[in-house]
């Protein structure tokens, strides 16, 4: 009987990939029925989708609160417009300066992670984000201060082009997330959120697998800013800014945290948003922050777990109704 | 020795809690820990594992110095244990909480599965799998943290009050569980618990702690008549003694 019920848990899945597959062709459409603006917002919800993975692998998965989570995207950022820009380095080496400037960063961060918890590694976090931040302005010889570089020309790529991209890091990322999820390392992740004692008495060497999920979620948060450094064609401090930590913890907070279908589902927000503020006036903008503040605060009260949780109840509602069909009709 | 304490003292500020512990286990032997609430039990535990850390006194085990070493290293050297208050991962589901301690020794998915398939088959777990811990009651839970532990192979397996909380019945399922393990793979057990019909019914030795100090050692005969064990117990009144302590 148990065993039944368990098929019937993992039938339901399918709908859940039917309506990914669907997503992923609605996708692939919209470089042709799309204008500049809708590439545009689709393209940030890509970015989003890469930095939401990004951070529920650190946080939902292996439980550390990373509330300055822009910093890792900030460095790939910078780590491909100072090497393209400044030192007319290849697309390629910019992305790897980002990747190794981020994994000195957040093997520095899960070092800290690894002895601080809660409070305290988010307060170690923001002094590390605000210094990096007051770099990024100070050096500005090589990081263009304010204003901050202008990439070269060349290096300008049609709207397309990028969509392609960011579709393509986005999938791969959700992939790899998924992957990441069922492997070794995504067991020990929540294991030593959910009990680090007894995880360490398992033999997980919890300090280890801390940094290393660190690592891996920079990664990722660099390959995303570094994209981004090509889409926008120039970098400046705000890249490192608390409002892009902030969304990228409401996307997966109100997606639904821990989950590979969290940031997918929390983009949604983000292009909310960028039609929003299509519509606003200018000067009024920048208060479509107090939208996303409403939106998480509505979700954390109406449903913690996340929209998918929605979608998961009404799943558990029809497989109990053809339940009770399958019983009677026996 | 296989196994050994020597002069264990580990004291929290000015509370001494436990003072010149010395234990000795043999390979593949069963040894209780009994003693009073607040005696020490829990601590002398923790300090096994590499919770904590002894002021002074060694802990040796297959000849090596195990006295500073962190958690993991104790599993990885072959000492686990289950913990007296274990959630175990409510998140997880059986087989990935069991995959945890799979993963101590078998860095593949491929070689860990099969072993956490077969030690949630032992403890009689076997298709729950794919249920959350959550959803487990508390024997289940009880055994799948059993199951844990044992994925790590361990030669030895310290058992922190694991009959706990369990009715009659269970814990009579439980004690053939613990044996099994013992007859099985030949690991040595080393049982804190308060139900005295566990350790009368498997232990060939017992030692007995109270107020942070070994008062007793021997056979479970021989230390549930003894006069200072059942002082520490029951207090000096000599009515109760020898009747109470031995059902």
């Amino acid at each position: 009987m148990r065993s039944d019920n368990l098929l019937r848990r993992e039938r339901l899945l399918h709908p859940l990939t039917a309506v990914s597959l669907a997503l992923v062709i609605l996708a692939a459409f919209v470089p042709i029925f799309g204008d500049r603006l809708m590439m545009n917002i689709a393209i940030m919800a890509m970015i989003y989708i890469i930095l939401g993975h990004s951070w529920n692998l650190l946080t939902g998965l292996a439980g550390m609160f990373s509330i300055t989570h822009a910093l890792f995207f900030g460095l790939g950022v910078y780590g491909m417009s100072i090497s393209v820009a400044k030192f007319h380095l290849p697309i390629i080496a910019g992305l790897l300066v980002g990747l190794l400037i981020n994994i000195v960063m957040s093997a520095i961060v899960g070092m800290i992670g690894s002895k601080l918890s809660g409070l305290y590694f988010v307060m170690a976090q923001v002094g590390l984000s605000q210094t990096i931040y007051t770099l990024s302005i100070q050096l500005f010889p090589l990081t263009g201060g304010v204003t901050g570089l202008s990439m070269p020309r060349e290096y300008l790529m049609d709207k397309s082009t990028l969509y392609w991209i960011a579709l393509i890091l986005a999938i791969l990322t959700t992939l790899a997330f998924a992957f990441i999820r069922k492997s070794r390392m995504g067991t020990m992740f929540v294991a030593l959120k959910e009990n680090p004692d007894l995880s360490l008495s398992l033999g997980s060497n919890v300090g280890k697998w801390r940094i290393m999920a660190t690592v891996m979620s920079a990664s990722m948060a660099s390959l995303a800013g570094s994209f981004y450094a090509l889409f926008m064609m120039s970098n400046n401090p705000e890249v490192f800014s608390m409002v892009i930590s902030l969304k990228i913890i409401i996307v997966v907070i109100v997606g639904g945290i821990g989950s590979v279908w969290g940031p997918i589902v929390g983009s949604s927000l983000v292009v909310m948003d960028e039609l929003i503020r299509g519509i606003m006036p200018t000067t009024m903008a920048p208060f479509s922050v107090i939208i996303y503040a409403l939106v998480l605060i509505i979700m954390a009260i109406r449903h913690p777990e996340g929209l998918i949780s929605i979608g998961r109840s009404i799943g558990l509602k029809l497989e109990g109704k053809s339940m009770k069909k399958v019983s009677i009709s026996k | 020795m296989f196994f050994e304490m020597s002069n264990v003292t580990k004291s929290f500020g000015g509370l001494v809690a436990n003072k010149d512990i010395s234990v000795e286990i043999a390979e593949g032997e069963i040894v209780g820990l009994i003693g009073p609430n607040g005696a020490g039990k829990s601590t002398m535990f923790k300090t096994v594992t590499g919770f904590h850390i002894p002021d002074s006194g060694s802990i040796s085990f297959g000849g090596k110095d195990i006295t500073k070493y962190e958690p993991n290293k104790i599993c990885q050297v072959g000492i686990s244990c289950t913990f007296q208050k274990s959630q175990l991962f409510s998140a997880l589901t059986l087989e990935e909480s069991v995959l945890v301690g799979a993963y101590c020794r078998h860095k593949r998915k491929s070689q860990a599965l099969p072993l956490a398939h077969r030690m949630i088959e032992f403890v009689g777990l076997g298709g729950k799998e794919e249920v959350k811990i959550s959803k487990l009651n508390m024997f289940e839970r009880k055994k799948a943290e059993l199951a844990a532990a044992l994925a790590t192979e361990p030669k030895l397996l310290l058992l922190d009050e694991l009959f706990a909380g369990l009715v009659p019945t269970e814990v009579e399922l439980m004690l053939e569980l613990v044996k099994k393990i013992n007859e099985e793979f030949g690991t040595a057990l080393f049982i804190v618990e308060h139900v005295l019909r566990v350790i009368m019914g498997i232990c060939t030795k017992v030692y007995v702690l109270e107020y942070g100090q070994l008062i007793a050692v021997g056979t479970p005969e021989e230390v549930t008549s003894s006069e200072v064990v059942i002082k520490a117990y029951l207090g000096d009144d000599d009515f109760y003694a020898a009747t109470d302590i031995k059902s």
